[in-house]
């Protein structure tokens, strides 16, 4: 019982990473501690210097990191912060120096008593990566020591499905009546059919019993085989409920078979449905999508869509990964969106609308797959022209659809666009024709309102209706890109007007005035410049269909291998700032689109500061490519 | 007969520690090793910073409840070599002192005396000593080894509190200095040592350590910089 280890202990455990230790390790840790002091001025350690065996943690006063060589202060550590972890992940020099600029008590801890609670504690390990971070060559290396560390808090599902049921399986000479019997007695609701070899070959559930035997015309004495669903999908054993999901969602299955390689190469070994996904986690993303399919009525929409923002909340809590968070709010967005359209289209009863005649699109957010909480609507509609009928009814017919659709969608949560970028506008509900004439203008014929009108529109994707319609906008737009060298130079001008949101001494710019005085706006600082680089870039190397940013970044890292550890930060980064915005809307119960920095824990502030980086790596990239420095 | 009455009727050779048990007399052999120089930088020595708590403030009734100290070297404090002893059968009336995260020290962590006596007399070795108003600590030290036949401490003493006094009466005139100015409170205060976990005797001994640093970088800024400076 020696309070000082409880005093040290106390300390640090109101801080990460040390916060994250379990409370004997912690505690182990404090009885090791060693207290340094240095006056205000004295040096730690010097750059270009063998690394001393020891991190520093900042107990009092406060320490300047700087590049002497080259005059750069770099960062001031203060209470709680860590620094000199360079000896933690390499052998390398320390490159900055490091100085008490204030009188300091600092805790040093040996390395060999953290390096194996790297390997053991994965958000111990993240968090001391993305302090390391700074440079691009550092963070690459962080982001390998998180890889290595398999940190990806999505993959829980594997201990979820430890109670994973054995298939049952038969034969496929079984006759119907057996087959069915064997379920009974075995008491459940599918069957394997397997091979002479012990392979699966195919899968009879209770449906096809239902309807192919009982209700269709196949009778009970004839082989199992005649009825199973061949081939029977299959996952590995390491699958984990995200990743089941989703193939149930697009699947549309509601069995997944679990064999030794993952194919029906190898031997079944488990059976998941669709209730063991639902005895996994209460929230059912599946179900939700299932019953927006079920209905057209925006008050139960608006139900299953709060429903959705406690999903999202218990999925953000548990930090599963953005790209399945993404997948699932998107489609259960464009459901929503489907419902209303279909919902509208039934109830107009003075027109006859046929999906095949026009397409709606998302434009902004929800065309980039990004809208994870309800935030304003940005639509447009692009209909075929109708020979022989006057152009003003066909526009007016669209119209009424678009001006239902939106208020259905207002009524569910989803506001009005104040810039009226939405359907019911009658200049975003157009022909094809149209729509192409009027991307021409603006590619062509570039100005300053076109530029921000493109910004937007470019990011459309289709939710229902004909694909057709889109594909060949697309088609149409890539095509005279290359003509459009004026526009592609407005537009990386237009990515270049938000530099990288922090401050010489890397605080963070916030709002001066205004509603949100000194709050830090995420969206306008930190997203957007990645968006717009993000879709001028794809433009320029024309890669179709892809509007989410993060998997923009991740096709750029494909398409532009020296840059491809820009990409992939930068992909990181927005997958970040993504999650940060979401949770900060649902705690604030706004769009989460203002952020107050002092709010923010160090492990926030400093993940949040890391994803500021690849923006200024970017801009570079562009400012080259489009050689800016002597455009602006 | 009081405590120290007892003491000054041992016999000469008593007080030399000739006729003290074993452990003593382990205690007493470190300090036949030549101990601090008077050019050694004051900066470069090993202190023991110690503090000590008692059921009282008279080291003729009172009894130590507990001991704390931590080793200053290279001026550096390794919380490993940092010691906490609690006293078995202390009749301890302000018991609140003693609550620390909610633990009272019970009989299972606190030492018998003559235990506790000798961890202490091996933790403070030969260092030097260092406390605030360490006259105190000495004493009911000396007092509790007295008890167990033992001569007094023989080590180096260095008094924060006087320190602080001659950093501001370089004239060594301290009938000026206000006491309450002096204690370690509002010695932590002045030097911006945050107090916490006071009152418990190691908690107390780790703040003293850290004024105790401050002091001589405040000593070394007035040319106090070698052993001899102090005694001068």
């Amino acid at each position: 019982m020696n309070e000082i280890v409880h005093r040290i202990n106390d300390f640090l455990k109101e801080f990460p990473p040390f916060s994250y230790l379990e409370k004997d390790e912690l505690f182990g840790i404090s009885g090791k501690v060693v207290v340094k002091f240095f006056e205000k001025g004295e040096t730690i350690y010097e750059e270009n210097t063998a690394p001393h065996p020891v991190i520093y943690v900042v107990n009092k006063g406060a320490v300047s990191l700087s590049n002497k060589a080259r005059n750069i202060l770099v960062e001031t550590c203060d209470e709680g912060d860590l620094f000199g972890l360079r000896p933690l992940l390499t052998d390398s020099e320390y490159v900055f120096t490091a100085e008490a600029s204030e009188d300091c008590i600092l805790y040093t801890l040996k390395t060999d008593l953290l390096k194996p609670l790297l390997s053991r504690n994965a958000r111990f390990a993240l968090y001391v990566a993305s302090v390391f971070a700074g440079t691009l060559e550092k963070r690459v290396a962080s982001t390998q020591v998180i890889k290595a560390n398999k940190f990806d808090p999505s993959l829980s599902g594997i201990e979820n499905f430890q109670e994973m049921n054995v298939p049952v399986s038969c034969k496929g000479d079984l006759s119907i009546k057996d087959a069915a019997l064997l379920m009974n007695k075995m008491n459940v609701n599918s069957l394997i059919i397997i091979d002479d070899g012990g392979l699966p070959i195919g899968i009879v559930t209770d449906k096809d019993l239902r309807e192919k035997v009982v209700a269709g015309n196949i009778k009970r004495k004839s082989l199992i085989s005649s009825i199973m669903i061949s081939p029977v999908y299959c996952m590995k054993k390491t699958v984990t409920v995200a990743e089941v999901q989703i193939q149930m969602i697009r699947r549309r299955i509601s069995h997944v078979l679990i064999t030794e390689d993952g194919t029906t190469n190898s031997k079944p070994i488990g059976m998941l449905t669709n209730q063991d996904l639902v005895l996994a986690e209460n929230n059912n993303p599946a179900i939700i999508i299932k019953q927006i399919r079920k209905t057209r009525d925006p008050v139960r929409l608006k139900q299953l869509r709060d429903a959705t923002d406690q999903l999202l909340r218990y999925y953000l809590e548990r930090e599963i990964s953005m790209d399945y968070l993404i997948e699932i709010i998107t489609e259960i967005n464009d459901q929503i969106i489907k419902a209303c359209i279909r919902g509208s289209m039934e109830e107009i009863e003075e027109h006859d609308y046929n999906e095949e005649e026009f397409s709606w699109i998302s434009l902004g957010s929800e065309g980039r797959k990004e809208q994870l909480l309800r935030t304003d609507q940005d639509s447009g509609l692009i209909y075929k022209a109708v020979e022989g009928e006057d152009p003003e009814i066909t526009k007016g017919k669209y119209l009424a659809l678009a001006r239902s659709v939106t208020m259905k969608l207002a009524s569910i949560g989803y506001e009005y666009c104040p810039a009226d970028m939405m359907a019911s506008n009658p200049k975003w509900c157009m022909s094809f024709d149209d729509w192409k004439h009027t991307f021409g203008e603006w590619i062509l014929n570039p100005g300053q309102e076109e530029i921000l009108h493109t910004t937007i529109f470019l990011d459309y994707r289709k939710i229902i209706g004909n694909p057709d319609l889109t594909t060949q906008l697309t088609e149409y737009i890539f095509s005279i890109i290359d003509r459009a060298a004026p526009f592609l130079n407005l537009l990386a001008k237009n990515a270049l007007l938000n530099p990288p949101p922090l401050t010489f001494f890397r605080n963070f710019v916030v709002e001066r005035n205004g509603e949100h005085k000194d709050a830090f706006d995420i969206k306008q600082r930190a997203m957007l410049p990645l968006t717009d680089a993000a879709r001028l870039l794809v433009l320029v190397q024309k890669v179709p269909k892809i509007n989410n940013t993060s998997e923009r970044f991740k096709a750029l890292a494909e398409l532009d291998k020296p840059n491809k550890d820009v990409y992939l930060l930068a992909s990181d980064a927005y997958e970040t700032l993504m999650r940060f915005r979401a949770e900060n809307g649902l705690a604030t119960n706004s769009n989460g689109r203002y952020i107050k920095p002092n709010e923010l824990d160090k492990f926030q502030r400093v993940m949040l500061r890391n994803c500021f980086d690849p923006i200024n790596d970017l801009q570079q990239i562009i400012k080259l490519r489009f050689q800016m420095s002597t455009l602006i | 007969m009081s405590v120290r009455k007892f003491i000054k009727s041992l016999s000469k050779t008593a007080r030399q520690g000739a006729e003290a048990p074993d452990f003593y007399k382990e205690y007493a052999l470190l300090f036949e090793e030549s101990g601090p120089q008077k050019e050694d930088l004051l900066m470069d020595l090993t202190y023991a910073v110690i503090d000590t708590e008692a059921t009282g403030l008279d080291h003729d009734v009172d009894e130590i409840v507990s001991f704390g100290g931590v080793v200053l070297r290279d001026f550096t404090i390794s919380i490993e070599e940092s010691i906490s002893i609690y006293f078995a059968g202390r009749n301890v009336t302000d018991r609140k002192a003693l609550e620390i995260h909610g633990l009272l020290p019970n009989e299972e962590n606190a030492e018998e005396e003559l235990t506790g006596l000798k961890k202490i007399l091996q933790f403070v070795g030969n260092k030097i000593l260092v406390g605030h108003f360490l006259g105190f600590d000495i004493r009911m030290i000396n007092t509790l080894l007295a008890k167990y036949q033992c001569p007094p401490l023989k080590n180096i003493v260095m008094d924060t509190s006087e320190f602080a006094k001659r950093l501001d009466f370089p004239l060594r005139n301290y009938q000026f200095a206000v006491h309450k100015q002096y204690t370690l409170d509002a010695l932590c205060a002045r030097f911006g040592v945050i107090p916490k976990a006071r009152h418990t005797a190691a908690g107390d001994a780790y703040i003293t350590a850290i004024l105790f640093q401050k002091l001589l970088y405040e000593f070394r800024n007035k040319g106090i910089l070698y052993f001899k400076d102090i005694n001068k």
